[in-house]
């Protein structure tokens, strides 16, 4: 029987996607970015934390520390990575919205 | 070179955030604002960090609950406040025998109730993480509820003082927990850069 996988709540899905799109240059400022840059939010760096905190409990992100510069203050980032599970929730995800959306485009476009 | 207020700002959610979120967090936003001090001028850089900052703070606060099992942190914070109150009580009735001005008694009572909820902190957030900071949120709370209904027969000022150092001795009683518990100050221990 196959894993039963969790759906994700939309920003969950985002930032996700980010970390997908950025490989290994993902990490608080990068996805922060390339969120605002793709979707036009602007996220604050708390929210994005507060969202791979929770991505990183339930096992579908994994973290390691990287490098510090000096324009960090000598602080180290924090990389991040999507995880075979985390990768299977977003396809699931996704999956739902477009069965549910599926003949739906005139009604939705319509309005 | 950031200024003094940012520097404040990055040290408040350092206090917040658990230690490994917290420097990755703060880099970030340094690293972010850096670039922006190029590309839009320091005042834009200034608004936005600030911006982040106050934006960052409910998530922030959010996740330190979770990390620390947020029920039981709260129950903690809860009985170090309830003992924290029966302090400021009970040094209330004492100065009372003694003493009959009421704006110079109030003195020894915040002095008093502020060490117990330093002290409070910083043994609940020994039993559970985040219930010092459940501890801060409580006593925020409670002294805007007195401030709002004026239930308290203490003069003005002392409640404003306690809004503003109340939660600022829970924060206090915190820090000092992860002082001691990691031997040396987080600013000693930062790897120096450049």
């Amino acid at each position: 029987m196959a894993k039963r996988t969790d759906f994700l709540g939309s920003l969950e899905q985002i930032v996700l996607l980010a970390l997908v799109r950025l490989g290994s240059d993902a990490y608080g400022v990068t996805v922060r970015v390339e969120i605002e840059k793709r979707t036009g939010r602007s996220l604050s760096i708390g929210a994005i934390y507060s969202t791979l905190g929770r991505l990183e409990a339930k096992g579908y992100v994994s973290s390691r520390t990287g490098e510090a510069t000096a324009e960090r203050g000598g602080r180290a980032k924090r990389h991040f990575r999507v995880e075979a599970d985390g990768l299977r929730a977003l396809r699931a995800s996704q999956r739902a919205i477009d069965n549910m959306s599926a003949g739906l485009r005139k009604r939705l476009e319509s309005t | 070179m950031h200024d003094l207020a940012q520097r404040w700002a990055s040290r408040l959610l350092e206090r917040l955030l658990p230690e490994d979120v917290a420097e990755a967090l703060v880099g970030d936003l340094l690293e972010e604002h850096t670039l922006r001090v190029r590309t839009a001028g320091p005042r834009r850089a200034a608004f936005w960090y600030w911006g982040q900052v106050v934006r960052s703070v409910v998530p922030v606060l959010h996740t330190a609950f979770r990390r620390g099992d947020w029920v039981l942190a709260w129950v903690v914070g809860f009985v170090a406040y309830s003992f924290a109150s029966s302090a400021e009580m009970s040094a209330r009735d004492s100065v009372a025998l003694v003493a009959t001005h009421t704006a110079v008694d109030a003195v020894p009572v915040l002095i008093i109730y502020l060490g117990t909820i330093a002290l409070g902190a910083y043994v609940a957030e020994r039993v559970r993480a985040g219930a010092g900071l459940a501890l801060g949120l409580l006593v925020a709370l409670t002294a805007v509820l007195e401030l709002v209904t004026d239930a308290h027969d203490m003069p003005l000022w002392y409640r404003c003082a306690l809004l503003i150092a109340g939660p600022a001795a829970a924060l206090a009683g915190r820090t000092l927990l992860a002082r001691w518990s990691r031997g040396a100050p987080a600013s000693r221990r930062r790897r120096t850069v450049g």
